[in-house]
């Protein structure tokens, strides 16, 4: 049970780092019109890492074929918290994201978030 | 190239949904219901409520069965568990045919009495109408199920295609342009949920592929044996290995190979008896007065520790005699594929010594077919899943049937301006309507129905259904005559007020409070009540969605309009 929660928080974190690297919510959070590549490139691939690192816990907990399925499903609830925070919620998005991103040690966000009409 | 490729793949999109997206959109909502088929059951026989599990209850089951099956061959008793908070009491008399199952009764599992639950079909009736509709011949309706499925699978793939940027648009949520909400919602669901839009449909498409095999002649029925080999294979897992037996016989030659071991031991077994003959019989009656209760605690625990898990089942030979035997098995999730007739079980004598320990083994001799088919079952049923991932199942779900109804909106929205007024439009926007927010209704007044109907009425189970469609038919009459006067906005606030005075209605009408499903935390319940009020929070929220749209159509406030072209035009 707890390798689920686990699987839950996680790809969550990771899922944060995955909408963060979208332009359109990058410009929300720090105010700058263009994301740079290095930003890019870190965001992503701490997204990437923490994401498979997920899955090892659902294979241990299901086995491989079962595994990944579970996965999938469980990423999918997780994603779509992120999509609705993002989107219906932008401020608690930046809270979370200042508390949470650990891209904030390179490239602390702004403090106001600028909200896009 | 790209482009015509993409204008070929948005026409296939659009046609070969639009089509059948009714019919799907309540496969969905159907379905994705079914993942909490046990908690509707549950939810739907309220005289239940008041059992909870207690250290005691396996006692109270043999002091039941004591009573009202002394003289059996065989006792049966299936422990509360996860998925079921009663106990399932069953027995078998001497001569009576092996095959069939013996009489059974449910049991309170706190107080020890029979539970005479009303008559309902319940999430068997949402389970039933998902892949085989309803009223219907049961090839025919499973053949229009698959073909529905397969359009699905088009349009998946259709609309991979179509969309080009899949994965960059994961979070692209244009919730703040308006007029793109409807196009953005179906993005949304659609491409979150992919691989469960996949998985989902794709296992779907294989499970009911006996179904359109018309030339053979063993598919007379329309798969038949297809329909009745998960059926036994689920109360394999339920009933252990009698309804291993029961499987053997409807899955017919499919599952025979696999069946065969299971036969050969319940062979064995019966031939055993028969040979210790009569005597026994009567010596029994005899001695019957004087067995002590075994120690059936110290048992269980010392079989749930070596399971390291609950146990389901318990399978009691020769009762109330000196020989009585007690057969362990746990709940079985967690395996892929048994061989069937194979559980894990420990085994005691009546005196609580460990007899005989029985380990499931991995079937063998499944051909390539049969495994994947058992896999895809697996998956598709969510068979495996704790509580959480149930609910990441049942998430996945609501968004493919957000993603369905959405889509079918969608046709129409896009051609309101050019084709108000013409038959086929205004058809798709009643059918819309009566099959999206009349189902969502539908669905809330059977749950209504259930409770508010007498318990003891005559043909219960007839009225419960025949409430399902006659709602659904008042909606469609409904969206007839009010199709462009708010008949969405008053179809779903209805449906969504339902869903959400469930939990309401449950604490009144039911034999036990609320409160006392919390304090003996009956997750059943519990997660039914939640489900509800999530879906009745999405219906009340489109619906709430809908009518800001509807009154900014009707007075655009001028503030908010920005000057566009069309402004100036006109």
């Amino acid at each position: 049970m707890t390798a689920l929660w686990v699987i839950l928080v996680v790809s969550f974190f990771s899922f944060m780092h995955f909408a963060v690297s979208v332009q359109k919510h990058h410009r929300d959070l720090y105010k700058k019109m263009t994301i740079t590549n290095k930003e890019f490139r870190v965001l992503q691939s701490v997204a990437w890492v923490t994401l498979l690192y997920t899955l090892v816990p659902a294979i241990q907990h299901w086995g491989m074929g079962i595994g990944i399925m579970a996965w999938l499903m469980l990423i999918t609830v997780s994603a779509l918290a992120v999509t609705v925070l993002v989107n219906f919620a932008p401020e608690s998005f930046a809270k979370l994201w200042r508390l949470l991103g650990v891209v904030r040690f390179i490239a602390p966000p702004a403090e106001r978030p600028l909200r896009t009409k | 190239m790209k482009g015509p490729l993409r204008k070929t793949m948005t026409w296939l999109h659009t046609w070969s949904s639009i089509l059948l997206g009714w019919l799907l959109f309540a496969i969905f909502l159907t379905g994705t219901l079914s993942y909490f088929r046990g908690e509707i059951s549950h939810w739907m026989t309220p005289e239940q409520h008041t059992s909870y599990v207690t250290d005691d209850t396996i006692i109270k089951a043999y002091e039941r069965l004591s009573e009202v099956a002394p003289n059996a061959n065989s006792w049966s008793i299936s422990l509360p568990t996860v998925r079921e908070n009663t106990v399932g009491l069953s027995w078998q008399n001497e001569g009576e045919n092996q095959r069939r199952r013996g009489p059974q009764e449910t049991m309170n599992a706190a107080t020890g009495e029979s539970i005479d639950g009303r008559e309902t079909r319940g999430g068997d009736f949402l389970y039933r109408f998902h892949f085989e509709l309803y009223g219907m011949p049961r090839g025919f309706a499973r053949a229009v199920v698959e073909i529905a499925t397969m359009a699905m699978f088009i349009a998946i793939l259709s609309g991979i295609v179509m969309h080009r940027k899949i994965f960059s648009d994961f979070f692209m949520m244009r919730t703040k342009n308006r007029s793109l909400g409807w196009a953005d919602a179906h993005a949304v669901t659609a491409v979150l949920a992919l691989p469960f839009h996949i998985m989902i449909t794709f296992s779907g498409l294989l499970l009911l592929s006996s179904s359109l095999i018309f030339w053979t002649e063993n598919t007379r029925g329309g798969g038949g044996e297809r329909n009745q080999a998960p059926n036994a294979q689920q109360q394999m897992a339920e009933n252990g290995p009698r309804g291993g037996q029961d499987a053997a016989r409807a899955g017919a030659d499919t599952s025979e190979v696999r069946a065969r071991p299971n036969r050969e031991a319940q062979g064995e077994r019966s031939g055993e008896k028969r040979a210790r003959g009569e005597g026994r019989q009567t010596a029994r009656h005899q001695d019957r007065q004087d067995i002590a209760t075994p120690p059936l605690r110290n048992m269980l625990t010392q079989a749930e520790s070596l399971f390291a898990g609950d146990i389901g089942r318990v399978q009691v030979q020769n009762p109330l005699t000196a020989d009585a035997t007690f057969v362990f098995s746990p709940v079985n999730r967690d395996m892929l594929m048994v061989e069937r007739g194979s559980n894990n079980s420990v085994t005691f004598s009546a005196t609580g010594l460990e007899i005989e320990r029985n380990q499931a083994k991995a079937s063998g001799n499944n051909s390539f077919f049969s495994a994947a088919g058992g896999v895809l079952h697996t998956l598709h049923e969510a068979r495996f899943a704790d509580a959480i991932t149930r609910w990441a199942f049942f998430l996945a779900g609501v968004m493919g049937t957000i993603m369905v109804g959405t889509g079918s909106v969608l046709w129409a929205v896009k051609r309101a301006k050019r084709q108000m007024g013409q038959f086929g439009y205004e058809l798709v926007v009643i059918t819309n309507i009566a099959s999206i927010a009349g189902l969502c209704g539908a669905v809330a007044v059977y749950f209504w129905l259930n409770r508010l109907l007498p318990a003891t009425l005559e043909n219960r189970i007839n009225w419960e259904i025949n409430g399902f469609f006659v709602a659904w038919l008042l909606s469609l009459i409904h969206a007839i005559f009010y199709r462009n006067k708010g008949a969405w906005v008053v179809q779903l606030s209805i449906a969504g007020a339902l869903f959400c005075l469930i939990p309401v209605l449950d604490t009144l009408t039911s034999s036990a409070s609320l409160l006392h499903a919390i304090i003996h935390v009956d997750v059943l319940r519990l997660s039914f009540d939640v489900m509800c009020l999530l879906l009745g929070g999405i219906m009340l929220a489109a619906a709430r969605y809908l009518q800001s749209k509807a009154r900014r159509v009707a007075s655009p406030k001028p503030a908010t309009r920005k000057p566009t072209l069309e402004g100036a035009v006109k």
